[in-house]
């Protein structure tokens, strides 16, 4: 049974106008329908027939020498044989062969499971070498990564070291900056706190002389400078007196002051006692040897 | 007398005087038969078989048959006498080379050569640069002959028969079938490109070609 669409395809093929995905569709129902199959023969020879409707040319009577003249030397395709009649085989032949094509099918059969076997057998093998170079070459990655690896640490722990040695170095450097700033604020401290008084003469007869006292509280010591003072007498020492501040306060006896000829003298002074605040200087002529507390007379003083 | 009686199958009735005056005379007297459709898709199929055995005589006979409508579709689908004889050679030597191929019960020997000229024809019209011209010089609309069978007399003689009754039934056609199926034959055009060409879409060419062609099949004697 052909219906309209398969005519119509039929139709299309009788002139080869089928093509790609169609052509395979129609070309598989033939193969399924042989009344579909003679309706497209019957077709193309009704197309065909479309030859003797081009207008009429009649071909140059060379083109048939040339034709005939190609043909000699042209090869021939064969017809298919057709089917010879079976001869008749008697049993015993026949059982014979039969047994012999069973023989064959099972050496084939035996044959290609051993071919099978071993090609399997090969496979796994081969499968297995592979595998071991699979491992190898997974191994030497490793190992080139671990030496990678190694290597990127061992610059890690340079720099690092590095940094150590030159975070130390600041560090020192900064602590002996530390020092020295702090010793310099000290000094600069000390030097504020210090106290600086010159001292004028009382002698009516040396009214040149005079001294510098300079005061440390911190240390709680001095320094004494005196200049033109004339000499002591044998039996007589110039003792230095450091008077505190406050009302009443006794001066305390800070040292003998030994005199040079040239009148000059200098010497570094300790308060017996503590001082927090001084509030004058003196010096007085005293008996050899100096006095616990002031007896002769005061030949310099601080203003 | 002896009479000669053609082993052609299909053919036993024919009867060829060999020799004998009286039996010319008689023989003259009947009017021209030519061979049925039939008789000449048997003939044809015959002559292949003499090939298949090498027979050039029988070659030449089946040239001197099918030279002439083949010469012409390739000559129609080109338009260039040149090419076409180049495919005809061509055929021609497929011919001679697969006669013994041929299967009779799967269409004529006609149909057959066709198929190889409209095949190589349509392939060679396809791989010119100059396509779309080419086309239009060798797929007019219209083949050039009227529905009137009037055709001079000199014309019917070196058309044919077959070639008569074959325009005759192209004519007949309704114009637009006539078109489709010209083109579809001819012009090594694809569906698609058909429908273009006729500004139709692509389900009405389909269905005009399916209508012309099977008004040609019941039109046109069986093995034509």
């Amino acid at each position: 049974m052909i219906d309209e669409r398969q005519e119509e395809l039929a139709a299309l093929a009788a002139f080869d106008l089928l093509e790609g995905g169609e052509k395979a569709q129609f070309d598989g129902e033939m193969a399924r329908n042989p009344e579909l199959r003679r309706r497209v023969d019957e077709l193309r020879l009704a197309a065909n027939s479309l030859a003797h409707a081009a207008p009429s040319v009649t071909p140059p009577p060379a083109l048939k020498d040339r034709v005939m003249a190609s043909v000699t030397s042209r090869k021939q395709a064969h017809a298919p044989r057709p089917v010879e009649r079976a001869k008749v085989i008697p049993f015993p032949v026949i059982i014979a062969w039969a047994a012999a094509a069973c023989f064959a099918v099972a050496a084939a059969i035996t044959g290609q499971l051993y071919i099978n076997a071993r090609t399997h057998n090969q496979v796994l093998i081969d499968q297995g070498k592979l595998a071991d170079l699979e491992l190898k070459s997974a191994q030497n990655r490793f190992e080139a990564q671990r030496l990678f690896h190694e290597q990127e640490l061992a610059v890690l722990r340079q720099d690092s070291d590095q940094a150590v040695a030159v975070a130390k170095a600041d560090a020192a450097k900064a602590r002996t900056d530390l020092v020295a700033a702090t010793e310099r604020m000290r000094r600069e401290n000390d030097l504020a706190q210090m106290k600086i008084s010159t001292l004028a003469s009382l002698l009516g007869n040396s009214s040149q002389a005079q001294a510098v006292a300079v005061w440390n509280p911190a240390k709680q010591e001095g320094v004494l400078s005196v200049a033109k003072l004339p000499s002591a007498a044998a039996d007589k020492d110039y003792e230095l007196w450091v008077i505190p501040d406050g009302k009443g306060a006794a001066p305390i006896a800070a040292g003998l002051v030994m005199i040079q000829p040239d009148g000059s003298g200098r010497a570094v002074f300790r308060a017996d006692k503590p001082v927090a605040q001084i509030a004058k200087f003196a010096v007085s002529l005293e008996r050899k040897g100096g006095a616990p507390a002031p007896a002769g007379n005061i030949v310099l003083l601080s203003q | 007398m002896s009479y000669a009686v053609s082993s052609f199958p299909g053919t036993l009735g024919w009867v060829v005087p060999k020799r004998g005056p009286k039996f010319r005379r008689f023989a003259m007297s009947l009017p021209e038969l030519s061979p049925s459709p039939d008789d000449r898709a048997g003939i044809d199929a015959s002559i292949l078989q003499r090939m298949a055995g090498g027979d050039k005589a029988a070659f030449a006979e089946l040239y001197d048959r099918f030279s002439r409508p083949l010469f012409s579709t390739a000559v129609h689908i080109l338009s260039d006498a040149s090419e076409a004889q180049d495919i005809v050679h061509d055929v021609f030597l497929a011919l001679w080379e697969k006669a013994a191929l041929f299967e009779p019960g799967r269409g004529s020997a006609f149909s057959w050569a066709v198929t190889l000229t409209r095949n190589r024809s349509i392939d060679r019209l396809r791989t010119r640069r100059r396509r779309t011209d080419l086309l239009e010089k060798s797929a007019p609309e219209d083949l050039g002959y009227q529905a009137s069978t009037a055709d001079g007399a000199g014309d019917q003689a070196v058309a044919g028969d077959e070639a008569v009754v074959v325009r005759q039934a192209v004519a007949n056609l309704p114009a637009e079938q006539k078109r489709a199926v010209e083109l579809a034959f001819f012009s090594g055009l694809t569906q698609q490109e058909i429908a273009e060409r006729l500004k139709e879409p692509l389900g009405t060419i389909k269905a005009r070609i399916r209508r012309g062609l099977l008004r040609l099949r019941d039109s046109i004697p069986h093995r034509l």
